[in-house]
Formats: C-alpha cells, sequence, structure tokens
C-alpha cells in the first residue's frame, strides 16, 4: 500500500516538473517581451497600477473590445482619461475579479462592459489568457480568481500549466501537418486599444456563419446574472456608473439569422434591466456598420473601430 | 460528478485513503462508507433524484426478502410485478411517457384526428436505465431461485449505488457484484495498479479520441446539408469512434476505479471494431446491457431454440427493445431494427457463432478475408450509427442518400488529420492488445519500469495536449 502511494506521489511529481519545464520553454518568448515591455497585458495592467495615472473611463470585456474602443477618440471626444482594458477571450468571471484589482488601484467614473456570448458560455474559458493576466494581479486576487472564480478547472489549470496551451498546442501540430503559417494581421497598440488597419476579405464575408448561439443558453443567461450583478454592485461600492454594451458584429452575420440574434441581444436587454444596468447594443443602435469595418468574423480594423469609439464616446456623455 | 474532472480526482483520492487506511479492518463500516461515497457523487448532480435509487433499492431489497420467504408460485409472481411494475415504471414515467405521448399526437393527427398533446416537463435521472437494469437482475434471479437474498440491506444498498458503475454501468449482475460485498476485500499492488492502467487508457480515449471527435462530428452533422457524401461519411466514421471512446472509456474508468477499491467488475466492451461480422460485434459491444437482453428477455422468449419465425420476432424484438432503451428518440429504434437486418442473415444460416476467438489469433497481422471481414462490419456499424447520431430519421435518410451519391468519392471538405492520427494511434495499441482485457493490461509484468512510466507520462502529455473540449459521457444521458 504504502509502495503504490509512494510511487503514485513520485509519478506525480515526475509530472509536474516536465510540466513545468515545457512551459518554461513554451513561454520564452512571452518573458522576453514581457522583459522587453512589449507584452500587452503587463502594459495594461502597469497604467493601472501606476498610481500617478487616474482613469475616467474603463473598457472591460474580450479582445472584440480591444479592437473596437479607441481610448484616443474617446478623450478626444469627452476630454477624459479613459483606458481599453479588453483581453484576450475575458470571461465573464474573469471580468470580475480583474474588477476588483482595477478598484484597488483605480476610481474611474464609468465603466463600460461588454455583454459576449462566448464570454459567458459554459466550458469555453482560455485559461493560457485567464492565467496570464492573473500574474499581474496581487496575491489574493489572483488565488480568488483561480479557486474561487474557475475552482477545480482553474487549480487544475495553475497547476498543470500545460493544460492551459492544449489549443494552442493542438493548432501548432496541425499547421504543422498542414504546412500552414499563421499570419498574424499588422497591429498598433495605443492606451490598451489594439488597431489593425486590414480590411475582411469580400470571400470570407460570404462565409461569414451566424453570430454565436449557445450550447446551454439557461446555464449561460443564470450566470450573465450572477456576474453582472456582483459587477454591478462592485461599482456601486466604488460610485462608478456601469454601462454594459454589446460590440458590433459584422452584418452579413446578423444577416444571416437576424431572428436569433434579437433574441439574444433581447435576452441581454432584459438580464441588463432586471440588474438595473443600461444596456446598449451597437447592432441596433441607428448607426451603420459595414462589413468592412472589420478584420476577421467578429474583430473590428481600424475604421470600425472610430465608428464604434464615436458611439461609445456618445453614450457615455448621454450617462453623465 | 464528471470523470474527467478536477472535482473526481479530488473525491476518488480522499475515498480512497479513507477507504484503505482508516476503514480497511471493518467490513461492514467499509460498505456504509461506499454507500455515503456514492450517494455523494450521485447527489453531486442532483440530490433529488436520490429519492430514486433509495426507492428502488428499498422496492427491490423487500420483494427479495419476501421472495425467500414465499414459495407458493401465484404470489411469487405478485412479487416479481410489484418489482418489475415499480422500476419499470420509474423508467417509463421519465424516460418514455413524453415520447409515447408525442408518437400518438402524431399518428392521431395523421389519420386525421387533432388531438392536444399533454406532455410533461420532465427531466430524466442520470443512470436511471443503468441501475433499474442493476436491481431488476437482482429480484428476476430470485425469483428463478438463482439468488439467495441476504439481510445485509447496507451492502445491498451499496450494490444497487456503488458509484463507479451508477451512471452509465456496466450493468452488473447481482450474482457477480453483491457477493464481493459480503467478503473482506485487501489491497492488492497490482489490482490497483491495473485499476490505475485502465483509469489511464479510459481517460486518453474519453478526453482524446471522444471529446476532439464531438466537435468535428457536431460540426458535420449539425451542418450536414451543405456537405457531401465523403464529408458525411466521414462524420459517421468519426461518430463510430466518438461514441465507442466515449462509452468504453466510461467503462475502463468505472472498471478501474473499482479495482482500487479491490472490486471486479465484468468487461463491458472487447474491441468490438476489430469484429469479423456484427454478431461477433455485438458479443463485444456493451456486453452487460446485451447480456442482460439475451438472459432476462431472449431466452424468455425462447431465444433461437424456436421456429424459423419466432426466431426472427425474438431478434427484432430484442434489437428494437435495444434500440429503445437508449432513449426515446425513433432514431434509435431504426437504428435497432436495422442492426437486427444485419443480425438475422448470420442467425438464420447459423453462423452467428462463427467468429468466437480472436481476430488473427495466433499471427499479428490480420489475413486479407479478416481485414475485408473487419472493414465490411465496421462500415455496416458505421452506417447504423448515422441514424443514431441523427436528429431524426429524415435527418439520417438525408446523410444517408448523400453517401450513397457520387460526392462519397470527393475530397472530404473537413480534414481532421490530427484527430484521424490520434485515433490510427488508439486502434493501433488496441491491437497490440486485443487479446487481453484492455490497453496496456498486465503492462507491468511485460516492461521495465522506466519504459513503463515513460509511456504513462507519454499518454497523459497526449491527454494534455490533444484533449478536446470537456464534454459530458453520451450514455449518461440513456
Amino acid at each position: 500500500m504504502k509502495v503504490y502511494l509512494k510511487n503514485i506521489f513520485f509519478f506525480l511529481f515526475i509530472l509536474l516538473l516536465m510540466n513545468h519545464v515545457i512551459v518554461w520553454f513554451y513561454e520564452a518568448p512571452k518573458r522576453e517581451s514581457i522583459k522587453n515591455n512589449t507584452y500587452t497585458e503587463k502594459l495594461k495592467w502597469d497604467a493601472i497600477h501606476n498610481s500617478n495615472e487616474k482613469y475616467d473611463v474603463i473598457i472591460l470585456g474580450s479582445s472584440r473590445v480591444y479592437n473596437a474602443y479607441n481610448p484616443k477618440v474617446i478623450d478626444s471626444v469627452l476630454h477624459v482619461n479613459s483606458l481599453n482594458m479588453g483581453t484576450g477571450s475575458q470571461n465573464i468571471i474573469e471580468s470580475y475579479y480583474l474588477l476588483k484589482e482595477i478598484f484597488e488601484h483605480q476610481q474611474p467614473k464609468f465603466l463600460v462592459f461588454d455583454l459576449f456570448s462566448r464570454s459567458i458560455e459554459y466550458g469555453s474559458p482560455d485559461y493560457s489568457h485567464i492565467l496570464s493576466n492573473a500574474d499581474f494581479l496581487s496575491t489574493k486576487n489572483k488565488s480568488d480568481l483561480i479557486v474561487n472564480g474557475f475552482g477545480g478547472d482553474g487549480i487544475m489549470n495553475f497547476t498543470f500549466p500545460l493544460l492551459k496551451y492544449k489549443t494552442y498546442i493542438k493548432n501548432d501540430f496541425t499547421n504543422l501537418l498542414q504546412k500552414k503559417v499563421s499570419k498574424q494581421p499588422e497591429k498598433k497598440w495605443y492606451k490598451g486599444y489594439c488597431e489593425v488597419p486590414t480590411i475582411i476579405n469580400a470571400d470570407v464575408v460570404e462565409k461569414l456563419v451566424p453570430t454565436v448561439k449557445f450550447k446551454q443558453k439557461e446555464k449561460a443567461i443564470k450566470k450573465l446574472d450572477f456576474y453582472l450583478k456582483k459587477i454591478r454592485d462592485l461599482c456601486k461600492e466604488n460610485n462608478t456608473t456601469l454601462i454594459s454594451i454589446r460590440t458590433p458584429y459584422p452584418p452579413m452575420r446578423l444577416e444571416k439569422d437576424i431572428l436569433g440574434d434579437q433574441q439574444l441581444s433581447t435576452l441581454f436587454d432584459s438580464v441588463a434591466k432586471n440588474l438595473q444596468v443600461h444596456f446598449y447594443d451597437f447592432n441596433y443602435l441607428p448607426n451603420e456598420y459595414s462589413n468592412f469595418d472589420f478584420f476577421d468574423f467578429h474583430h473590428m480594423n481600424h475604421i470600425g473601430a472610430q465608428k464604434a469609439s464615436i458611439v461609445l464616446s456618445e453614450i457615455i456623455l448621454k450617462e453623465k | 460528478m464528471l470523470f474527467n474532472s478536477f472535482d473526481f480526482a479530488v473525491f476518488l483520492a480522499v475515498c480512497f485513503v479513507i477507504y484503505w487506511f482508516v476503514l480497511n479492518k471493518h467490513l461492514k463500516i467499509q460498505n456504509f462508507f461506499i454507500l455515503v461515497a456514492s450517494y455523494v457523487f450521485y447527489g453531486w448532480w442532483d440530490w433529488k433524484f436520490l429519492g430514486l435509487i433509495l426507492f428502488s433499492t428499498l422496492v427491490d431489497f423487500s420483494v427479495g426478502k419476501f421472495l425467500l420467504k414465499e414459495e407458493k408460485k401465484s404470489r411469487r409472481k405478485i412479487l416479481l410485478t410489484v418489482s418489475l411494475v415499480s422500476n419499470i415504471g420509474l423508467l417509463f414515467f421519465f424516460k418514455y411517457y413524453n415520447f409515447f405521448i408525442e408518437s400518438f399526437t402524431e399518428a392521431f393527427t395523421f389519420f386525421g384526428n387533432e388531438i392536444q398533446p399533454n406532455t410533461l416537463n420532465i427531466i430524466l435521472p442520470v443512470g436511471i436505465s443503468f441501475y433499474t437494469f442493476q436491481t431488476l437482475s437482482y429480484t428476476i434471479d430470485i425469483y428463478r431461485k438463482k439468488l439467495t437474498p441476504n439481510n445485509d440491506f447496507i451492502s445491498f444498498a451499496a450494490f444497487v449505488s456503488f458509484f463507479p458503475q451508477l451512471v452509465a454501468g456496466p450493468i452488473e449482475r447481482a450474482s457477480h457484484l453483491l457477493p464481493q460485498f459480503y467478503k473482506k476485500r485487501t489491497f492488492k499492488y497490482q489490482n490497483a495498479a491495473q485499476g490505475m492502467r485502465q483509469i489511464l487508457w479510459g481517460l486518453f480515449k474519453k478526453i482524446v479520441i471522444a471529446d476532439n471527435a464531438a466537435e468535428v462530428v457536431d460540426f458535420i452533422f449539425n451542418n450536414s446539408e451543405i456537405f457531401g457524401g465523403s464529408t458525411l461519411f466521414l462524420g459517421g466514421v468519426l461518430f463510430a469512434f466518438q461514441i465507442y471512446c466515449d462509452f468504453s472509456g466510461y467503462s475502463d474508468i468505472a472498471i478501474g476505479t473499482s479495482r482500487l477499491f479491490g472490486f471486479h467488475l465484468k468487461k463491458n466492451f472487447a474491441f468490438p471494431y476489430f469484429s469479423r461480422d456484427m454478431a461477433e460485434f455485438w458479443r463485444r459491444w456493451h456486453i452487460s446491457l446485451s447480456t442482460w437482453f439475451r438472459d432476462y428477455l431472449y431466452i424468455p422468449l425462447g431465444g433461437s431454440r424456436v421456429s424459423k419465425s419466432k426466431r426472427i420476432r425474438n431478434t427484432f424484438i430484442i434489437f428494437l427493445v435495444s434500440g429503445l432503451w437508449h432513449g426515446s428518440n425513433w432514431t434509435f429504434v431504426a437504428w435497432g431494427a436495422l442492426n437486427a437486418l444485419y443480425f438475422l442473415p448470420l442467425l438464420l444460416s447459423k453462423k452467428n457463432r462463427a467468429n468466437l476467438d480472436n481476430v488473427a489469433q495466433e499471427r499479428f497481422f490480420p489475413s486479407i478475408k479478416e481485414f475485408l471481414q473487419m472493414i465490411t462490419t465496421f462500415v455496416l456499424a458505421v452506417l447504423a450509427w448515422i441514424f443514431f447520431r441523427a436528429e431524426n430519421i429524415h435527418h439520417a435518410l438525408n446523410i444517408l442518400s448523400e453517401i450513397c451519391s457520387f460526392s462519397l468519392f470527393s475530397i472530404p471538405e473537413v480534414k481532421p488529420l490530427v484527430l484521424l492520427s490520434l485515433i490510427l494511434v488508439m486502434v493501433g495499441i488496441e491491437w497490440l492488445y486485443r487479446r487481453e482485457d484492455f490497453a496496456f493490461s498486465n503492462f507491468q509484468l511485460k516492461s521495465m519500469k522506466v519504459f513503463r512510466w515513460a509511456t504513462y507520462l507519454l499518454i497523459l502529455f497526449a491527454i494534455h495536449w490533444f484533449g478536446g473540449q470537456k464534454q459530458e459521457f453520451i450514455y449518461f444521458q440513456f
């Protein structure tokens, strides 16, 4: 019995060790980028932690957010200091814990929060992004995010860090088999906003699919309700006005299932209304977006971002 | 609590330590602990349904006790009926009530009589089809005087709810599993090591193959109208591997977990895709269910020792019921009927027991004939799986008609190369171990420690790297 347990523990130790060694090599470019001050998450968190900088408007959400709202436009329209805190594949649970960290260092007047179906869908968290953000949080917030926020899966991904890269490793492997080289679009960063001057190809527009539908709708809406309430309460405690939004999609995606998309929008609206949070779905505001305001199936390019940032500024102005 | 979750890993570790280190000297307390652990495990999904398990347990335990005392045939029959009605009644209500109401409504509407369906919002309790069949076998065996009931209620309740196999089998017979609860269990290194290996292999099949295949299969089946025959056939092939790896993976984890606690469960899969005909396939696929139907339905109906017409009837009954057992959908019935059609020619020509040994028993590679037989059996199974996976009969027929067109010979639009490579690796490993209980069985006796550990690490890294998005086990819904 003792030999058995000893073997199990020794085996787990080797597994753990190998995990960390492999990840150490896999994360070499990331470490280099952090060292050179070019790692975007670090730059964003440096901005939050910098006590000399006070932000009036903070925008929270996924990559759809950091591609859509340009603080340069918002600052010049509203004469404020804004920061885009959108991070890759940001999950709503993650948003809540990130916000806790933000409020420990900043007192923004407005918090703009993007409601995105994927960020509330069950079984879709991207732990490589979540744990990457967690690295820049205080120890308490970090452990809260991992343990209370994501429970067993969070602990597993933290303890065995190779797990969080599995999608990436799988993609690398597929690309290797298909001899594909993935092209990264040209990017420029400003106060958390990522400017991409690429325009989506007309052929790709034709093949666009409807906006994401929920796999487990009831669970997802429960999760949205639960965390949006927590975010609202946190904002109340800090005297911050919470504005919830839904970032635009290429019109072609809406057209493919307009009823489905409107239902989703109404659902978000009713959850927000119940919690007395103002909600603006950019897809159904009078402003028009073109398919060519995007550089892929759901990220805006510099043209779209210009439009969306002006609309957001108008909303903030209205909320003032 | 899913087998492939962190919660279960912690639960298993805690139970294992308490079971062997704290309670190892008291058999009754160990059994009580298994009962509590099993109820916690089940309650993790929905504690409200624990009442159903308890109800089945109480009914069958009481019926068993009364059957022991009762000698009068008519009264014994009444007692058996009580058990059958309460168990099958619950199963019917939770699983089939809405299906039959809807089907009757559709039938009436078809003949011009509009009626309002009176369906209910019923949630199917996880594992009900499995534990119902397990408790039924207990009362039927006592009724047939093949089993003597015991007064130990805790052991019986632990047998009904034994957590490793509670929600998706293998469906154990009381005569095999129950006596194991009465005997003192001692920790055996080899047994526990075998258990861990089986769990590891089960996790590989579930997380690496089934979960990855699920994503591609869902994509192909949900968009079947835009794909040609070759892609749809590929979807069918991938589903065949998804369901095999999902269910046999679950069974491996269940059997492996039981070994850790000193129990031995029966084999549920015996490398079914290496079968040379459909009869062999059915001896190797979901063995615990097939043998249950054989012993409690097929043989009482007369089995194959009856007239030709009755043999045909019996075969159809067993396959249709087996289809319906999987769920309340006509697609499952069609799947059962198709399998009956595959099986009948073998039965009628008395070739259903032609392949009782393992393929390539004395050789490494199969002969060309065996290879072609395996491919044919696999293709037949895939065509039947299309009914199993499709949304409805119409959907399945559309897919099959596209597969039967010239587009079958086009290059598939979906090319899951990594997944196909992983399936090839899995099939290769299972081929090497086709004469054993499971892949990597007795690995300990055959290889050096360094090589063994390197292999385990490799499997774990494959699970790490290539694991798909976490999905529930398919058979939980049955």
